[in-house]
């Protein structure tokens, strides 16, 4: 008797055990589709890493059940969890070794009714070289002057794993809310970083190797602590622009929201003096958004001339004029042991085109620049059309890069640690949360189709509410804890020393 | 078979001794006290349906507006972010079922009734005792209708039902450790520790309370005994969230030991009054854990009998007084909901219908979803002054400073088609306290009628994971696909009617909506549109200005050639036109019964108050019962208002 009963429990646990780790098994008769199947996240024909973790996604087309192959030569794997295709990890790191270089071959058939549909298979491209393992963002919701439950998370690629780099519940209240905002890292290396805190418990965060401080940027001769940073690739200096912000609301526009800079400049802040200098404040140019070349020799920005008539209306006046604010982008030559900027010189001019032209960043073998390219203004995350360019360095070359591009924002570009990767924050899905997306830019030159961010559940982005805001690839986590972070955030700022430029 | 016979016979000796004899010599006991569990659960789940479902469905109903609860994975990963958070999802999910405010309640006082019968095992409450097992549950029943406005500002997830479920768990976890405590005293100090883990983990601060209780269980009786006990309790308590700490990446540290704690907290205000029930949880809980309830027989007629029965009834006269004290009655609050929800349900005249019934001033919440209502129903010039236009701030028992951004405005925004406006305070406020389905549906209708389609899409698809807007969600759903049935739809047609008129330019509300939507229509000229012209012409007629009043009617007298002039209109003229002469109004066609006559009698009667050295205030007073209802009465003597 309870030989059998063992018997009978063994097979109840197999079975189960069976069902669990089922696959789908491909049909042998169906009907052709000539078309690819419509997809989410849309990963077809796109070029991703041998590094990443499984691109998991959804099959929108009418069914229940869906069966899709994925094979590299013989090797060949099959999933469907209903209309979800969810991937082993350890047979998926076994597709992209084998791909590498190569293509993976999808092929997916989906059951409507009894009827089983076959649709034209798509690839997904693996590159030689792979992605830095970890990206870090700002997860926040799309409101104006809300902002509970505001982070700064690190994603690892290469798995789904996201955990916090800081968060602000650690140490807001009802009556001291806070901001964060604009994490940055010297050459994608964590050991040297800081991300900024407004309003409760305000100053930027900065990390010295595991030393942490809080700063007080703020000196009377600027006109606001530092903003947008770019830290130097490779001595203790941040650059900064200061900036005056304010945001107004389109009463139709499906933009929402426009922010402007009433007024902006550059600052340099010494991270070992805790000195800062001007590096521009011209009252008629918006000077903002930083960037070193890779050598550290030369510092892009934006810039938009502007000329206020009348100082006490000078609201009203930058609120009428939003359409008429162009951005261009300048460089200063910058030397190292002096500290000393060159004359500002013009490299891209967007302006002439009624173009704006923000956020430049440099690939780190100092050949190309990316920007984000709208009609307008500066805050381009906001602005459907604006579009990744990039900038050929030697050439100065523009071309719009259509294959990382969408019919909606696409803004904040920023190059892998090895330049082979392009990532941009973009709202192509829905035109109002903001989603990385990342494409893989070849030794040519070429960009090819972009990937979004992957996660476990394929439908994470229809339920997740949040933007991800500034993202920034890294070559390693952060190591100090978001609970470290705090107990330096409910610190008093250190106030930095203001001095004059060594130019003047 | 002669065994049994002996012991039965034996017993009936023993119950039925000589009846003469026992009536002399056996005391008379209090009895009774074993029917009294079940009596007070009755008697409390009948007084907690009463103030609930009777009383307060109106407000549940948008308690579970209010909430949210996705059958998806992310929701719960999403809530599962501090300890404690186990109770919020519960909560949530149970806070759903509100949306039949009666079935909602049942399964609430399901849980009271359990949580009670548990707190009699925890606390050996037996008999008359019993009473005592109330008290908590009393506490829970007071905090679901103390907090008033503070509903639009709660951010504490699954607040109506979180703290009733963790402290059935907590009443269910003290009783298996009496259990335990007596096995031996490895198994109590063991059952201590995991409690704090497991019950913090679970419940959060009630988790952390109960640990305490278990520690002091019995203290009285044999205080030695129970060092040992108490100590790894009090140790447990300051550990456990210590190291917690270092796993929540979003609880703060000050929080630690009351997290899961419903805490009412504004910029500027820290409510204490909703914190009354719990903190009146805690002192019954830890009194209850404290004490040794006897469970010898107590003579009739003695001191004890006498206590015991006034303990039941202070018990009972307690909860009532305390549960009367705590709901929030006020009769406009309760009004604001049924006017939302009947507006939110197109039911336009049912909405006016609620307002008409406001005994007294309404606030001005009311007033603004009252003109949501005319104007749909192409009404507001007959109508607007018919109705009660003066108004009174919201009640609150505290500096709570209620504003309507925070409360209706979406939803009186949408149907003004000023989507950016709606949509941007949804987000606000949901960043601030909270997505729900209310903020959820405006989004929705606002991303559809601005062709926001995509982003619709994402909003159906989150509604389409609730149990109760799912079918509304799916409502909607074809017109993604078929952007054409927004314009047959009646209610989204009359919002993208507005909408295909707007023209777009950079502005701010700066929080006060009524006046953005005052000053916005009233400076508003539109001939293309009727819909939006009519509505230009409410505001400036509302806006008392003459100089905004004038073009708005003639251009409505073109718009509308041959048909009625509304009455409100008329009176407009007629006053602006007799105060200022500004514009020749001899030609205009006006009511001669209803307008000129009355206006006649309206001045006269006026004047000869004015005569009797009577006040303004005084003489719209008493002008107010023939005239209140017109225009020149709102013009004259409505004055003084303020929107919030």
């Amino acid at each position: 008797m309870m030989q059998h009963t063992k018997s009978v429990l063994i097979v109840v646990v197999l079975t189960i055990v069976l069902i669990a780790c089922g696959r789908p098994t491909v049909p042998d008769s169906y009907q052709t589709e000539s078309r690819p199947p419509k997809v989410m996240p849309d990963y077809t024909d796109v070029t991703v890493p041998a590094n990443i973790c499984p691109l998991n996604f959804r099959v929108y087309e009418p069914g229940k059940q869906v069966a899709v192959r994925i094979s590299v030569g013989d090797l060949q794997y099959t999933y469907g969890d209903g209309m979800k295709v969810l991937i082993d990890e350890n047979e998926w790191s076994t597709l992209l070794e084998k791909a590498k270089g190569g293509n993976m071959k999808v092929e997916v058939f989906v059951n409507e009714g009894n009827q089983w549909k076959a649709y034209q298979p798509f690839s997904i491209h693996v590159a030689k070289e792979d992605i830095d393992p970890y990206i870090s963002y700002r997860l926040i919701q799309p409101s104006y002057v809300a902002y509970g439950q505001l982070a700064i998370a690190q994603r690892n690629l290469t798995t789904y794993d996201e955990t916090d780099i800081y968060n602000n519940a650690l140490v807001i209240t009802p009556e001291t809310g806070q901001c964060i905002n604009c994490h940055s890292y010297q050459n994608y290396r964590t050991d040297h970083m800081m991300f900024h805190m407004r309003e409760g418990l305000p100053g930027t965060m900065i990390v010295e190797g595991n030393q942490l401080k809080k700063v007080d940027l703020k000196t009377p001769e600027i006109i606001s602590a530092g903003v947008y940073p770019a830290w130097h690739p490779t001595q203790n200096l941040i650059a900064f622009s200061t900036n005056l912000i304010g945001q107004s609301f389109h009463t139709k526009d499906i933009a929402k929201v426009e922010v402007q800079d009433k007024e902006s400049d550059l600052i340099l802040y010494d991270v070992t003096k805790d000195e800062v200098f001007t590096v521009s404040n011209d009252s008629n140019e918006l000077e903002t958004f930083p960037t070193w070349s890779a050598d550290g020799n030369t510092l892009y920005y934006c810039s938009a001339h502007f000329e206020y008539e009348n100082d006490s209306l000078k609201d009203a006046e930058i609120i009428n004029d939003y359409r008429n604010l162009h951005y261009n982008i300048y460089a200063r030559d910058f030397n190292q042991q002096t500290h000393e900027f060159g004359e500002r010189r013009l490299i891209y001019d967007a302006a002439s085109e009624n173009k704006s032209a923000t956020l430049p960043r440099v690939s780190p073998d100092g050949k190309y620049m990316v920007f984000s390219l709208g009609n307008f203004g500066c805050f381009h995350v906001w602005h459907a059309e604006a579009d990744i360019w990039l900038l050929n360095l030697e050439t100065l070359e523009a071309q719009n890069l259509e294959a990382l591009n969408s019919e909606r924002s696409d803004s904040y570009p920023s190059f892998s640690s090895n330049g082979r990767w392009i990532m941009t924050a973009s709202r192509r899905d829905d035109n109002n949360y903001t989603r990385p997306y990342i494409a893989y830019f070849d030794a040519q030159g070429t960009c090819h189709k972009a990937f979004e961010l992957p996660q476990r559940d394929p439908e994470f982005y229809t339920l997740f509410l949040r933007s991800f805001n500034r993202p920034e690839f890294m070559t390693e986590p952060v190591g100090i804890t978001p609970e470290q972070f705090a107990a330096e955030a409910k610190k008093d700022a250190r106030k930095v020393k203001y001095k004059t430029a060594p130019n003047d | 078979m002669t065994k049994g016979n002996t012991t039965k016979q034996r017993r009936t000796e023993t119950r039925n001794p000589d009846k003469q004899t026992q009536t002399k010599q056996t005391p008379k006991y209090l009895t009774g006290g074993k029917w009294l569990p079940a009596v007070y659960a009755v008697l409390f789940a009948i007084f907690a349906y009463y103030m609930l479902a009777i009383k307060n469905a109106d407000y549940l109903y948008a308690a579970q507006e209010h909430s949210l609860f996705l059958f998806d994975k992310s929701f719960f990963d999403m809530l599962m972010v501090k300890p404690g958070a186990l109770m919020a999802y519960l909560g949530c999910f149970c806070t759903q079922f509100f949306h039949e405010p009666i079935m909602g309640v049942c399964i609430l006082i399901a849980i009271w009734i359990i949580t009670y019968f548990l707190t009699i095992k925890a606390f050996k409450l037996n008999g008359w005792w019993s009473v005592l097992a109330l008290l908590p549950i009393g506490a829970l029943l007071c905090s679901e209708t103390i907090i008033g406005y503070w509903l639009y500002y709660n951010k504490n997830q699954g607040y109506w039902f979180a703290p009733s479920i963790a402290l059935m768990i907590n009443m269910l976890a003290i009783w298996l450790y009496r259990c335990f405590k007596d096995l031996n005293k490895w198994a109590e100090l063991g059952m201590i520790v995991v409690w704090c883990v497991v019950g913090y983990w679970a419940t959060g601060w009630l988790g952390l309370a109960t640990t305490l209780v278990m520690g002091l269980t019995g203290i009285t009786k044999a205080p030695k005994s129970r060092i040992l006990p108490l100590l790894t309790a009090i140790i447990c308590i300051v550990v456990v969230p210590l190291i917690a700490y270092q796993y929540y990446s979003q609880m703060r540290i000050d929080d630690a030991w009351w997290v899961g704690m419903p805490i009412f907290e504004t910029e500027n205000v820290d409510a204490t009054r909703p914190w009354y029930p719990f903190i009146a949880l805690i002192v019954i809980l830890l009194v209850l854990g404290t004490l040794s309830f006897t469970t010898k027989k107590i003579l009739l007629k003695s001191k004890e009998t006498f206590l015991l029965i006034g303990l039941q009834l202070v018990c009972l006269a307690s909860i009532v007084w305390c549960e009367l004290g705590a709901d929030f009655d006020d009769y406009n609050y309760h009004a604001e909901f049924r006017i939302y929800r009947a507006i939110d349900e197109n039911r336009w005249q049912d909405a006016l219908d609620e307002v008409a019934a406001v005994p007294g001033d309404p606030t001005r919440e009311i007033i603004m979803l009252r003109d949501v209502a005319l104007n749909r129903l192409g009404k507001a010039g007959d109508y607007m002054f018919k109705y009660n236009n003066m108004s009174i701030p919201p009640y609150v028992y505290d500096s709570l400073d209620v504003h309507m951004a925070q409360t209706n405005s979406p939803l009186v925004y949408l149907n003004y088609s000023r989507l950016n406006f709606a949509t941007r305070w949804c987000i606000e406020n949901s960043v601030e306290h909270g997505f729900s389905n209310d903020s959820y549906k405006i989004l929705t209708r606002c991303a559809l009628v601005a062709g926001e389609y995509e982003l619709a899409r994402k909003y159906i698809s989150i509604l389409k994971k609730t149990l109760y807007y799912k079918e509304w969600a799916e409502r909607y759903e074809p017109m993604l696909e078929n952007p054409k049935l927004i314009e047959e739809s009646p209610e989204l047609s009359f919002i993208l009617e507005y909408y295909r008129h707007f023209s777009n330019m950079l502005d701010s509300d700066e929080g006060l909506v009524e006046m953005y939507l005052l000053n916005y229509f009233s400076n508003t000229m539109n001939k293309d549109s009727k819909q939006l012209q009519v509505t230009t012409l409410n505001f400036a007629v509302q806006s008392k200005d003459i100089e905004k009043f004038w073009p708005r009617f003639f251009l409505y007298a073109h718009l509308h050639p041959g048909e009625p002039m509304p009455i409100h209109y008329q009176e407009a003229a007629y006053l602006y036109g007799n105060l200022e002469h500004q514009v020749d109004i001899s030609t205009l066609p006006f009511d001669q019964e209803r307008i000129v006559n009355r206006y006649a009698s309206f001045q006269q009667l006026s004047n000869s108050y004015v005569q009797q050295g009577k006040s303004a205030e005084e003489v719209g007073e008493l002008m107010k019962p023939a005239y209140g209802d017109t225009f020149w009465w709102f013009y004259f003597f409505c004055r003084g208002l303020s929107s919030y």
